[in-house]
């Protein structure tokens, strides 16, 4: 029998998982969704996030890899590591300047980007899905966002 | 030159495995090398896998870690030492799963294991217990009675149970069925979370690569990349499509072009380099689109098509 291994001691809607073939390595696929469940406000501040040993068990992948991701992610200041309790999602967002602001925030678009070009997407599709994975997920509101919301 | 002189630098000192400039010579064919120059290194604690085509010297390799083909230059360390000269106790800290799965076929799983307890004496029977319930292996058949993915599970299980610090695998799961792959990938993940198991892993599954490696060797004839981090190694290449009306030998000439896939509507050309020689490449080529992210899969394949073709 293969053990299946659940998040029992977890927020239930924080579910990682792979995709397979993707470009995106799994340590980078697994840090885009912890930050994109902590900015969709699935994940709250002072939450804990899996042990890297549950998540390296359950998703069939090297505990260096999640390592790896979770290290990324307290190092950017998105979680923070506390020593034999777990990591959770930081208090607060870290401050920083506009222009390391704007590299990241290029950085996020030039893996998005990438990822539309390799699905065939067109730059009118891309924003239209932008808009649309906000309205949904209730984040960024915009003057497209209401449309979306109530739309969707 | 003396080959058993190592320049290595202070970062490979603690390192499992050091494989520096190998190269083995077919015993009845002395002009042809069956190793060419490889060289890589495993730290503690982590998994390499070892990709390359059929032909490409993976046995040889396996052979050569065990210290048992006559090296015609460079050198294989294992644990700090000449892999040809382990001491019998050093020897115990290493299991080897050979693409065979040799065992024997009138014995029972469980008359093995006890076998394997009474000469390995780090052999842990009631770890080997409690894999042969997660891989599924009743414990008093007969191992030719086995299916293939349970007698491929069974000697992966046994290596296990010896406890290794180093596990050498040669392609344990060549030819499985998904679930019995998945069983044996799950099994070893399990051992090195457990302990820190330095793992070399020779496989054909690009998919497993993705999930079990840390690091990514390619063994193929001619110029290879260094063995790297999986991520670093997907990072430095792109793709992009340029059309048919372009000739492919032409581009295939230009520098920083892996590998050009011929398509129905356009060359698919496959490049890498840093970003700024992805550029430099980008700006020779004819009307390239915009370039996208290159997959494992899609980089390996390159790599393995690139090295087929005996460009250098």
């Amino acid at each position: 029998m293969v053990h299946m291994g659940t998040h029992e001691d977890l927020p239930q809607h924080l579910r990682l998982y792979t995709t397979p073939g993707s470009p995106l390595p799994i340590y980078r696929q697994l840090v885009d969704q912890v930050r994109a469940a902590i900015s969709s406000g699935k994940l709250s501040p002072g939450d804990a996030l899996p042990s890297v040993r549950s998540v390296a068990e359950d998703l069939v992948v090297n505990a260096n890899t999640v390592a790896k991701a979770y290290g990324e992610l307290v190092r950017a200041g998105d979680v923070v590591s506390e020593p034999g309790r777990g990591v959770f999602v930081a208090l607060r967002r870290p401050e920083v300047g506009p222009l390391e602001r704007k590299r990241k925030l290029l950085a996020a678009v030039e893996r998005v980007v990438a990822e539309a070009i390799a699905v065939g997407a067109t730059r009118a599709e891309l924003v239209a899905a932008v808009d649309e994975y906000c309205a949904r997920a209730g984040v960024l509101p915009g003057p497209e966002g209401r449309h979306g919301r109530e739309s969707a | 030159m003396d080959a058993n002189r190592l320049e290595v630098s202070n970062t490979w000192a603690d390192d499992d495995v050091i494989v520096d400039r190998l190269t083995v010579h077919y015993r009845d064919n002395r002009d042809t090398a069956a190793l060419d120059g490889v060289s890589f290194s495993v730290p503690r604690g982590r998994v390499l896998a070892v990709v390359g085509a059929n032909g490409a010297g993976k046995s040889t390799l396996f052979r050569a870690l065990l210290g048992l083909v006559p090296v015609s230059a460079g050198t294989v360390r294992l644990f700090g030492k000449n892999a040809s000269e382990l001491e019998p106790f050093e020897r115990g800290r290493l299991a080897y799963v050979s693409e065979r799965h040799v065992e024997l076929e009138h014995q029972r799983l469980s008359e093995v294991a006890a076998f394997r307890a009474a000469v390995y004496p780090r052999f842990d029977g009631a770890y080997f217990q409690a894999l042969t319930d997660e891989l599924a292996l009743p414990r008093s058949s007969v191992i030719g009675q086995l299916s293939r993915g349970q007698r491929a599970a069974a000697v992966v299980g046994l290596a296990l149970a010896q406890t290794p610090d180093l596990l050498l695998l040669d392609d344990p799961t060549l030819g499985l069925d998904p679930l019995a792959r998945r069983r044996i990938i799950q099994a070893v993940l399990g051992a090195t979370r457990a302990r820190a198991i330095t793992v070399v892993l020779a496989t054909h599954e690009l998919a497993d690569v993705e999930r079990v490696a840390d690091d990514v060797t390619l063994l193929v004839r001619g110029a290879a990349p260094p063995a790297m981090e999986l991520e670093n190694f997907v990072r430095d290449a792109c793709v992009v499509s340029v059309p048919l009306d372009a000739d492919a030998d032409g581009l295939r000439a230009l520098d920083g072009v892996l590998h050009v896939w011929r398509r129905r509507a356009d060359h698919e050309v496959v490049i890498r380099g840093d970003a700024a020689a992805r550029r430099t490449t980008l700006a020779a080529l004819p009307r390239p689109s915009v370039p996208r992210a290159v997959t494992f899969e899609e980089l390996a394949l390159a790599w393995l098509a690139h090295a087929s073709e005996g460009r250098s």
